[in-house]
């Protein structure tokens, strides 16, 4: 009867690996790039999309993102009301509501 | 430059390094891919003489690799005469197993080491020396690869099942031709596609194994 081998020695990382190897880092950058887009499209990881207005305006930061993401737009859907007089009344607009 | 006969010491840590031992065949490509997949399922690096460069002498740097690993994967499954005339058996192998073992009884550094083979008890008629030593059989199926590689290690966080390697496998098949047509060879036998495949499965290990 064997008895498996217990491995005492951390899991490896892809930057370990490349310098055992002595890959270039630009090469190692295209190879995992590579790799992780296909193990997302498969649904085996989750990449974050990348906000190609944020980036425009110069808002693609980290800070300026965890900000984005408090922001609550706070809007009532346009409720179909029974009376005429209702309907003239203004709507509720959308208004962005920043939480610190 | 060392002399003949003096222990060279290895400079890497060999924690995590696994020395691969295999033929370099079109007919063994799959199985290759599977100990690269599996030893990187495990987090840990292989090494191949593909490695080696040409110019030093060609023993010392084999046996000086196989010192800078921990563990040593020894597949014995080729043992068919080849097909060019004089028809004779690949003698590399067993000769590398046997350096594997003098380093693990001689070395001051702990080496483990695995022999692997595709069919049943004919590691006891092909290396009888070796009789007392279970002989991993993977029937020369990558499946059975996985599964080998499974009951021969063990890890205790982050412990890989056949599924897992089964998806590092599939990945990196995925990204060989593109490695292939950038290395300019139509083979997977060679030092820098070697490097580049065995990245992209380090890279895919991380994230599927968890």
């Amino acid at each position: 009867m064997r008895r498996p081998v217990v491995i005492t020695a951390p899991f490896t990382t892809p930057e370990k690996t490349a310098r055992t190897y002595g890959i270039p880092k630009r090469r190692a950058n295209e190879l995992r790039k590579m790799v992780e887009e296909s193990l997302a499209k498969k649904g085996y990881i989750f990449m974050k999309a990348k906000d190609s207005t944020a980036s425009r305006n110069g808002a693609s930061n980290r800070a300026s993102r965890s900000h984005r993401l408090k922001v609550k737009v706070r809007a009532t859907a346009k409720v179909k009301s029974r009376s005429g007089n209702a309907s003239r009344r203004n709507p509720t607009r959308a208004k962005a509501k920043f939480s610190r | 430059m060392p002399r003949e006969g003096t222990r060279r010491v290895p400079k890497q840590s060999s924690h995590g390094k696994v020395f691969l031992n295999l033929p370099y065949d079109p007919k063994f490509e799959n199985l290759f891919l599977s100990y690269i997949c599996a030893i990187h399922a495990f987090g840990m690096v292989p090494r191949v003489t593909l490695e080696i460069p040409g110019g030093m002498r060609r023993l010392d740097r084999i046996f000086g690799l196989i010192q800078s690993c921990e563990y040593s994967v020894h597949d014995l499954s080729r043992v068919q005469l080849d097909r060019a005339k004089p028809r004779t058996p690949r003698f590399n192998m067993p000769f590398e197993l046997g350096l594997a073992v003098a380093w693990e009884k001689v070395g001051n550094v702990r080496h483990v080491w695995f022999v692997m083979e595709a069919v049943n008890y004919r590691l006891a008629k092909s290396l009888s020396d070796l009789s007392g030593t279970d002989p991993h059989i993977h029937s020369g199926t990558v499946e059975g690869v996985f599964r080998e590689m499974g009951n021969a290690l063990v890890r205790r966080r982050r412990q890989p099942d056949v599924l897992q390697m089964w998806r590092i496998y599939r990945e990196v098949r995925g990204k060989i031709p593109a490695v292939l047509r950038r290395c300019g060879t139509q083979s997977v036998f060679e030092a820098r596609v070697f490097r580049e495949i065995s990245f992209a499965a380090s890279v895919a290990a991380g994230r599927i194994v968890r």
